[in-house]
């Protein structure tokens, strides 16, 4: 037993945080992720290790992607295309998930919505809040019935399609209320409903381990700037009152990413701990991550609620994953009723 | 990354099960009648099979094995409530470990085997009436004498066990208080020494574990000194290492009690509606793991040489909050029974009130929380020394 890094594991670390630096210094300050970050970010082959097709496992791989890119708020997208996206398409019998792989076809999942229906090759429905691209080429559904989920993919440019874009909290993502109407789609699969539920499972994972990236960046970046920043004659950050709760948050953060490693083992070996566990990590990692970006934004002092500085992006984002896939709130909840039926078993 | 143990660790586990289940079973002291000579008894049990120094070398009495198979013995002993006591713990999980860095050969022929035996039960003589915290600002002196021995004299606190200890890992003065942690040199004291008496302190929970320790003009040879005059605050920092490193056992009892609290709001339908008691329990059930998953961690990180990484500054921290978190839950779930203590509650039939002061003293053993807070924001996020 042992939850150390391999060395290859390492590797890829270092790999895609100098992807990260590399684009944090170059990017949009508005935050969206462009195509081309999008095809350079495939080019590492983040991709591949989500594709069930190529190899199994690769789930430690992918936290450790999910959370460097969470490190520069490059995290948004890519949970929840190597959770759905990547793994419904390979489904697909035929070359869908190819571009995907290589980052030319950007796809957005949409999940279950109301009054789906469909007619032959033509879907219906509505699906509020769904996390995309800006722009998306493609949105990926399911239609529930009965026990099955059937997995639809539309082209995002046909004149059936709606998306009303939201007012998104955070500055890297794009959210909208997507409407169908009769528009032409591809079946891609029919799966029984459980099996979304390892997907389910690995987006509460991958959207854990972008938090404890945000959240680390936050706090790192905090402690940089309490070095420097003067008052009564001394570096803010030689007071308690200014070092304690940063050192607190990283403390949370530690814990929360042995928790991230032990829960990618557990899906990784697919154990009966694995589904309460994916439930803890995400509450948790959402509730550290809020509270830890908020002390950092307050460490800032005025400067830190105001757009000269970027620390508030990472408060966004961090109140913005929180709430996707399942808040701390919600999950903290589903979990007490879990704990409590396993413990008395 | 893995959860599973390999082939060999797998045969391992299943040779430490099985002793457990048959030998373990037939010498381990009863509750009833615990007392430290059976303490010492189960300690040579267990060196029979092979299960404490399990990293020592084998020239001392230990296995030579690895971190890994350790961590197995640690977690099967905890998991059959099992565990080694704690008062022999210091000596196994703190000063032997500490002898192994900084020992000369000598020191560890003569004091390993003898710990590793259950023949000597050791204590710590680090904390002073006026020096907690600040550690490097203690006062107890060792003068050096002409013959290169040396004279102690001062008090030390806190230290757990030394009412049945035979012996003391003391930290003394040696040099100039201006020169702090740099002046300071650590002794290895018989108790029995002449000038070394004991007072014992009753604690919160009712039992006096913990000592006042005093030095009268107490003679110690140079062969006392532990890696060098001037060395004792580097000894000082591998033994805090590992006390802060190892939570197997305590761990053990939190699944136990946490168990025993989900039964009692499982019984009672107002607190199992209870949508705070829940998320709270889902806090408790969190903890666990996250406390667990640290250690698991750490496994491999013994060398108290380099810098501690983050996690391991974090861990004492993690351990603090979790049994916080559940004591206060266990508290505010007992309702009015809070105000009364009753047993067979908890592990080892304690009851919740002892549970709760045993929090409030985590938070301060081994170095207090707020410490460990500091020792974060300096060596892991870089800020500056705010004292």
């Amino acid at each position: 037993m042992d939850l150390e890094l391999s060395e290859d594991q390492r590797s890829l670390k270092a790999l895609v945080a100098d992807f990260g630096r590399d684009w944090a210094t170059s990017s949009d300050p508005a935050g969206q992720t462009s195509p081309d970050a999008w095809r350079r970010l495939a080019g590492l082959g983040v991709f591949e290790l989500a594709d069930v097709e190529v190899g199994t496992g690769g789930i430690v791989e992918q936290v450790i992607v999910a959370e460097e890119l969470g490190r520069v708020l490059l995290g948004a997208q890519y949970a929840f295309t190597a959770s759905y996206v990547v793994p419904l398409l390979s489904l697909a019998t035929d070359g869908e998930i190819a571009p995907v792989i290589l980052g030319n076809r950007r796809v957005s999942f949409a999940g279950s919505g109301r009054r789906v229906v469909s007619a032959g090759c033509d879907l219906s429905g509505e699906w509020d809040l769904v996390p995309g691209f800006e722009p998306t080429d493609a949105y990926l559904l399911v239609e529930d019935v009965g026990a099955v989920a059937r997995i639809w993919l539309a082209a995002a440019d046909d004149s059936g399609v709606s998306a009303e874009p939201l007012h998104d909290l955070d500055l890297g993502s794009t959210t909208v209320n997507l409407r169908f109407c009769q528009t032409p789609s591809w079946l891609v699969a029919e799966v029984p409903r459980e099996q979304l539920v390892s997907s389910h499972q690995r987006a509460r994972l991958l959207i854990a381990a972008e938090l404890i990236g945000v959240a680390e960046a936050a706090i790192r970046a905090a402690a940089e700037y309490a070095k420097v920043r003067v008052a009564f004659g001394k570096p803010i950050g030689s007071y308690q009152g200014v070092s304690h709760p940063l050192a607190g948050s990283l403390a949370q953060l530690e814990g929360v990413r042995s928790l991230l490693y032990l829960t990618a083992c557990h899906l990784e070996a697919d154990t009966t701990d694995a589904a309460m566990l994916s439930l803890a990590v995400k509450a948790r990692a959402g509730a550290v991550a809020v509270e830890a970006t908020g002390r950092a934004l307050h460490t800032f002092g005025g400067i830190g609620f105001t757009w000269e500085h970027p620390i508030h992006r990472y408060h966004r984002r961090a109140i913005a994953a929180n709430a996707t896939a399942g808040s701390s709130f919600e999950l903290g909840h589903q979990l007490g009723l879990e704990a409590l039926a396993c413990l008395t078993r | 990354m893995r959860i599973e143990d390999t082939v060999e660790e797998a045969a391992y586990r299943n040779r430490v099960r099985e002793w457990i289940a048959t030998e373990g079973r037939d010498q381990w002291p009863t509750a009833a009648g615990r007392e430290s000579a059976e303490e010492r008894h189960w300690v040579q049990a267990l060196q029979g099979a092979g299960l404490v120094g399990v990293t020592w070398p084998e020239t001392y009495g230990g296995q030579g094995l690895s971190p890994g198979h350790e961590a197995i013995v640690a977690a099967e002993l905890a998991e059959a409530g099992m565990p080694i006591p704690t008062s022999m713990g210091v000596g196994l999980n703190m000063v032997g470990p500490a002898l192994l860095v900084h020992g000369s050969p000598e020191q560890q022929r003569q004091l390993l085997p003898a710990i590793l035996s259950g023949a000597a039960v050791w204590c710590e003589g680090f904390s002073e009436p006026d020096a907690g915290s600040d550690l490097a600002a203690i006062r107890t002196r060792a003068t050096s004498q002409p013959d290169g021995s040396y004279r102690v004299s001062g008090a030390k606190v806190w230290c757990s066990f030394a009412h049945a200890s035979d012996w003391c890992l003391l930290l003394a003065r040696t040099g100039a208080r201006e020169h702090g942690s740099r002046a300071i040199t650590c002794f290895l004291v018989p108790m029995t020494s002449p000038g070394v008496s004991v007072r014992p302190l009753r604690q919160i929970t009712g039992e006096s574990e913990f000592n006042e320790v005093f030095f009268d003009e107490v003679e110690l040879p140079s062969s006392a000194v532990l890696d060098g005059p001037g060395r004792g605050w580097a000894v000082a920092m591998t033994t805090l290492f590992y006390e802060r490193s190892r939570y197997h056992d305590q761990l053990a009892g939190f699944a136990v009690n946490l168990s025993g609290l989900a039964r009692r709001v499982a019984a009672d339908p107002k607190l199992r509606d209870d949508a705070r008691v829940l998320e709270r329990l889902a806090g408790a059930w969190t903890d666990l793991q996250i406390v667990r998953a640290t250690m698991l961690r750490l496994g491999q990180e013994r060398d108290p040489g380099g810098t501690t990484t983050a996690a391991g500054l974090a861990l004492k921290l993690l351990w603090t909050g979790a049994i916080e978190g559940l004591t206060s839950l266990a508290l505010d779930v007992l309702g009015p029974m809070a105000a009364v203590e009753s047993s067979d509650e908890t592990v080892d039939g304690h009851s919740w009130q002892r549970e709760l002061f045993l929090a409030q003293m985590w938070a301060v053993a081994g170095g207090s929380t707020e410490i460990a807070r500091s020792v974060l924001a300096e060596q892991s996020l870089g800020l500056p020394r705010s004292r």
